[in-house]
């Protein structure tokens, strides 16, 4: 056995006296095995003190009342919603006769192939009805789900709705009128995470009168 | 041969045993965290929450360092990681091997900061026309990470003198010989322990890609 050891050298190590009894699977194996005792990830050690981190945070972390913050912070967002349709409401109703409608048409930011979307968005007395249907996007299961937001100039976004797969029309609810809020975007999300806008967006379009 | 399990109870501080049995796939011994260590994390125990992440700390750490590349936030994914296995703790089967649950948070956790730290090297969405291209970052690979889980948990398994000479030979690209001098034993006992390390490490062979999840 030689002391200097090559790359296939240490594969045949690996191997030991089968190398040339291998199937194909182990075969493939071989290889990702050897880079993968290369790569110093492999071998990455902890840094002190990250094991007091964990239970520290965890120590300090509240009860994981999940629903119960999502609530909150949906039942915040909603009320801040009303005041601002309150207030949309009071100055459009001297300009406007009858419900509104407008839509808008989806892409991906990533411009992944095949995902695409398109919304009809109508207004009536309980708010605005958006229909969302889009395609290309994999149904996910839980934890992960899709959410739909609106958002306005200043970046400010509101939650209209989450769904999981997009085989069929999706219905959301905006409390916020989409002239104001004239972006909609649905981001993939995950229960163990609070919903972020800033995460994955996944479709993205700009909403016009229709 | 299988060792006996100590009766247990669940009332809080009850010291885990662990057991040791194989599993049906990877050819190595999987130590599961018992179900009083994984009903104490629940609860929050401190011993507990220690010995879960003595048992899947450093497989975690390894996933979240091959995908993010950086020590400080691999630290961060793995902290994120048992914080979040914790928050949903109380949907876990405490019947069965956590391993998988475990490594689809530490990806997620790790992807979810990968993200992050792509968003940060780019302009905020914000800041983007809506009819723009956006910029986005090749994605991970991530069909490595459950080999990387795999092959961690089976260096972690060879006794420590055996992965000391498989570290060296591997990361560091030392031979025989250098690695004698180093830690000041014979050649030949190198060698056999050499032998032995990838001997091990061969069981992985047709198993490397089975998934964790």
């Amino acid at each position: 056995m030689n002391d200097q050891l090559t790359r296939e050298e240490r594969a045949a190590m690996i191997a030991g006296g089968r190398s040339r009894t291998l199937d194909s699977d182990e075969v493939a194996d071989l290889g990702l095995l050897t880079d993968l005792l290369a790569h110093p990830s492999t071998w990455a050690e902890t840094s002190a003190g990250l094991e007091d981190a964990v239970l520290q945070t965890i120590l300090d972390a509240p009860p994981p009342h999940r629903f119960a913050r999502r609530a909150r912070r949906v039942a915040s967002v909603g009320a801040a919603a009303v005041a601002i349709v309150a207030i949309a409401i009071s100055l459009t109703v001297t300009h406007h006769a009858g419900p509104q409608s407008f839509d808008a048409e989806m892409r991906s930011p990533a411009l992944t192939h095949g995902v695409a979307g398109s919304v009809a968005i109508s207004e009536n007395r309980a708010g605005y009805r958006v229909m969302l249907h889009a395609k290309g996007l994999p149904t996910l299961t839980a934890p992960r789900y899709y959410q739909a937001w609106l958002k306005d100039g200043t970046g400010t976004r509101v939650p209209i709705g989450t769904f999981s797969s997009c085989d069929g029309p999706i219905t959301l609810w905006s409390g916020v009128p989409p002239e104001t809020f004239s972006t909609i975007t649905v981001t993939r999300e995950s229960t163990e995470t609070e919903p972020d806008a800033t995460s994955e967006v996944v479709l993205v379009g700009a909403i016009r009168s229709a | 041969m299988t060792p006996t399990v100590e009766q247990q109870s669940d009332s809080p501080g009850a010291s885990p045993v662990r057991q040791r049995r194989r599993t049906g796939h990877a050819p190595y011994c999987v130590e599961l965290t018992d179900r009083s260590v994984l009903l104490g994390f629940q609860r929050r125990e401190p011993n507990a929450v220690r010995a879960v992440y003595h048992e899947y700390g450093r497989l975690v750490y390894a996933i979240a360092h091959r995908l993010l590349g950086r020590a400080d936030l691999a630290d961060e994914a793995t902290q994120q990681t048992f914080v979040r296995a914790w928050q949903a703790a109380d949907r876990l089967d405490v019947q069965r091997d956590p391993a998988p649950w475990l490594a689809t948070i530490a990806k997620r956790a790790a992807l979810d900061i990968h993200r992050r730290e792509a968003r940060r090297a780019a302009s905020p969405l914000d800041d983007v026309a809506t009819d723009h291209p956006a910029v986005v970052s090749l994605p991970p690979d991530l069909g490595v990470l459950d080999a990387v889980w795999h092959v961690r948990r089976a260096i972690d398994a060879l006794p420590p003198e055996e992965g000391t000479v498989a570290r060296l030979q591997h990361l560091d690209g030392m031979t025989h010989r250098e690695i004698a001098a180093k830690l000041g034993i014979a050649l030949g006992t190198v060698k056999s322990r050499s032998h032995r390390a990838h001997a091990r490490l061969a069981l992985l062979l047709g198993h490397l890609r089975e998934t964790v999840t």
